[in-house]
């Protein structure tokens, strides 16, 4: 699955990327089993759009998008970024040239109370990528441009030096985006920026990234659990199971007809604040596995209410299933052209 | 539902907590009511008192914390007993807590200890509440009479608590109770976890069950799952339940009343249907729309401006105030609102509703 969309080259591409941890035991940290956190997944980013991965705790999502900004050495893979016409494999990149790569790819992370360093001001939080990175000189050039920058996350600039421990929730999310922004990156992967927050601070964040969206020309990458969330914020969806992409669409054809019934499972198990809404969720079969022991062919058959024998023994690839014309929906199911999925939406 | 006489009443129910920086209003005035039988969610932010008030009607608030004013009635027949009234440590409150009133927590790992196994853990539970009393227990009816206690007749007893255990786990969809009585907690999965810490709840029969967020650190399959058994188990059982969360969704899904707390307060309570459809309260408004859906229209979210005040810097008058686009100057920032009825079981704490008239 190389081309999504033909013609235009992505921002970002992925290719085959892996990571495999090793689960230890005892002193000597003897390797028992062997976990494929990310097994082989393939994507592409487009300039100015929002790709979302989605999916449970365990599937991989997080660590495919530590990958890709390579907080994580992956195991295997190619990271493909195109800047200025120039193409680099960002798995393959070391030194200053990595160094270099990473002011275009920032990270927001999901706690806010975690990932701001409480002796900082937010001066120094927001300031050092400037400083360490040589954008601007200490004192008064920084001071304006970190002013500018608590101005886009609309947050008083008379706050630069206070510490975080000032600030709720949601203004420490603001100030992480900040940070993200200071060196004016292409990429932003946000990982489950939200949900940390409360209900009534939500709204807020996922608005404001909209906002700089749009402003910036930004291109996200939103690592996320949430299906209701990643609705409202993403142009294409991609759902991982076990480490494995197993459907990756736009959102109207991933909302209004999916394609792979883990995709079904999950938006039908999605409570939706309305009491009239009439979806049920399927009964659960099947317990969620250990990612070390990854079942046989799909990965999803033990739990899948339509499996066939031919799910147990065969890996279904990942095909085009949408019609000529259609944006491509690509999925992973041996049945995916013989069910009619659920959307949920009653 | 309004015909029967509440199994709890909470009435003017203020709950402080005092700390190096001051004095914490966690519950500023609450009350309301729980009735046989029925799932009364209780929603509403962080901070905003939900799980205090579980706390206190479990009366296992932290020594920093103190009832100072109000009331909790728990009805037992035709007596009514004040729990805010009753030694936390005393015989008379640990005859309810577990046994009448039971609560399951948000984080299994942490709630069961480590060093016990499942079997121990809600065996002890069975063993104090239900030995010696013949009676044990209305619906479902139990197998086997309880042993009588004592020294001599330990295996039996012992046999007895572990059929009576093993036959609660089985209920909550435990694929092999017996072996599981064996397990500790480490050596179940989230939502095994989660499922023994329900069995735990409901050992002991209890009229009413607390719910603190008890699927908030699931994945979503599970969370349907883990819902989906919790309603089964209310019908079996018929028992209250008081489930408590941020979640609207979830809400939606299972309470048949909402309470809508807000610092400490009680915003607004209907009917689920009345509080989703026809919500008065520009707080829980404000709230519906700002939840992201997973189905219907693609609306732009409306977030809630501004951020939950500190406790320590409470907001004169209404407390949404600050936060409220419709608030009335000199009025809402000067006094705090009473609930008001507006409809049949729908009562709202908001200015606007003051003069008998919808706003």
């Amino acid at each position: 699955m190389s081309e999504v969309q033909t013609s235009v080259p992505p921002l970002l591409e992925v290719v085959n990327l892996r990571k495999t941890f090793a689960r230890t035991r005892g002193l000597l940290r003897r390797v028992h089993g062997l976990v494929q956190a990310v097994d082989g997944i393939s994507f592409q980013i487009f300039q100015g759009e929002t790709l979302a991965l989605v999916g449970e705790s365990g599937c991989g999502k997080t660590t495919a998008g530590r990958c890709i900004i390579r907080a994580i050495e992956p195991t295997a893979g190619e990271v493909f970024f195109y800047q200025d016409g120039m193409k680099q494999d960002l798995a393959a990149l070391d030194g200053p040239a990595l160094r270099q790569a990473r002011q275009h790819i920032r990270m927001v992370f999901q706690d806010p109370f975690a990932s701001l360093n409480p002796r900082m001001t937010l001066l120094e939080i927001i300031g050092e990528p400037l400083l360490i990175n040589r954008r601007v000189r200490p004192g008064a050039e920084l001071q304006e441009r970190v002013a500018a920058l608590l101005k886009l996350v609309h947050l008083d600039p008379r706050y630069m030096n206070r510490y975080p421990h000032a600030f709720s929730g949601g203004q420490r999310q603001r100030i992480a985006i900040a940070r993200a922004l200071a060196l004016d990156p292409s990429l932003v992967i946000a990982d489950e920026p939200v949900s940390a927050l409360d209900v009534s601070v939500q709204a807020q964040i996922l608005n404001l990234l909209k906002e700089l969206q749009q402003e910036k020309d930004l291109t996200y990458l939103f690592v996320a659990h949430n299906l209701a969330v990643v609705r409202y914020q993403s142009d294409r969806i991609a759902v991982m199971y076990l480490g494995k992409i197993i459907e990756l669409t736009t959102r109207d054809q991933l909302f209004g007809r999916p394609l792979h019934p883990y995709t079904e499972l999950l938006l039908l198990s999605s409570p939706n604040p309305d009491p009239r809404s009439k979806k049920k969720p399927p009964d659960l079969i099947g317990e969620i596995p250990d990612p070390a022991r990854r079942p046989s062919g799909c990965a999803f058959h033990p739990r899948c209410r339509y499996a066939q024998p031919v799910c147990q023994n065969q890996e279904p690839p990942l095909i085009n299933g949408a019609p000529e014309a259609a944006p491509a929906h690509w999925v992973a199911c041996h049945l995916w052209d013989r069910l009619s999925l659920e959307n949920g939406q009653l | 539902m309004d015909t029967l006489a509440p199994l709890l009443q909470v009435q003017g129910l203020k709950v402080h907590f005092t700390s190096k920086e001051g004095t914490v209003k966690a519950i500023d005035g609450l009350s309301f009511e729980v009735y046989p039988e029925e799932v009364l969610g209780i929603v509403g932010e962080s901070g905003c008192g939900k799980s205090v008030t579980a706390l206190s009607i479990l009366n296992v608030l932290s020594r920093n914390a103190r009832i100072v004013d109000g009331t909790i009635l728990f009805r037992r027949g035709a007596e009514m007993i004040d729990i805010a009234r009753l030694d936390p440590d005393g015989e008379a409150m640990r005859a309810i807590q577990g046994k009448e009133i039971a609560m399951i927590f948000q984080e299994p790992m942490t709630a069961f200890s480590p060093l016990h196994t499942i079997g121990d853990q809600i065996g002890e539970m069975i063993e104090l509440h239900l030995l010696g009393t013949p009676s044990a227990g209305g619906t479902p009816p139990r197998a086997a009479p309880p042993p009588k206690p004592g020294l001599l007749n330990r295996p039996a007893v012992r046999r007895w608590v572990d059929d009576q255990t093993s036959a609660i786990l089985g209920k909550v969809g435990m694929p092999n109770p017996k072996e599981i009585l064996h397990a500790y907690p480490h050596n179940l999965s989230g939502g095994m976890r989660q499922r023994a810490m329900i069995a735990m709840g409901l050992s002991c029969n209890p009229r009413i069950l607390i719910a603190d967020e008890p699927t908030t650190a699931l994945d979503v399959t599970l969370q349907a799952q883990v819902l989906r058994l919790m309603k089964q188990m209310q019908a079996d059982y018929h028992m209250a339940i008081i489930f408590i969360t941020h979640d609207l969704g979830v809400i939606a899904e299972m309470a048949d009343r909402v309470v809508v707390m807000y610092l400490g307060r009680v915003a607004e309570t209907a009917a689920v249907d009345d509080l989703f459809h026809q919500p008065r309260h520009p707080y829980t408004q404000a709230l519906i729309r700002s939840v992201p859906k997973t189905s219907g229209p693609l609306e732009k979210l409306i977030p809630i401006e501004g951020t939950v005040p500190s406790p320590m810097d409470m907001p004169p008058g209404c407390k949404f105030h600050t936060r409220c686009p419709q608030a009335i100057p000199g009025r809402c920032d000067v006094r705090e609102p009473e609930l008001i009825p507006v409809a049949a079981g729908h009562a709202v704490a908001c200015w606007l509703y003051a003069d008998g008239g919808a706003a």
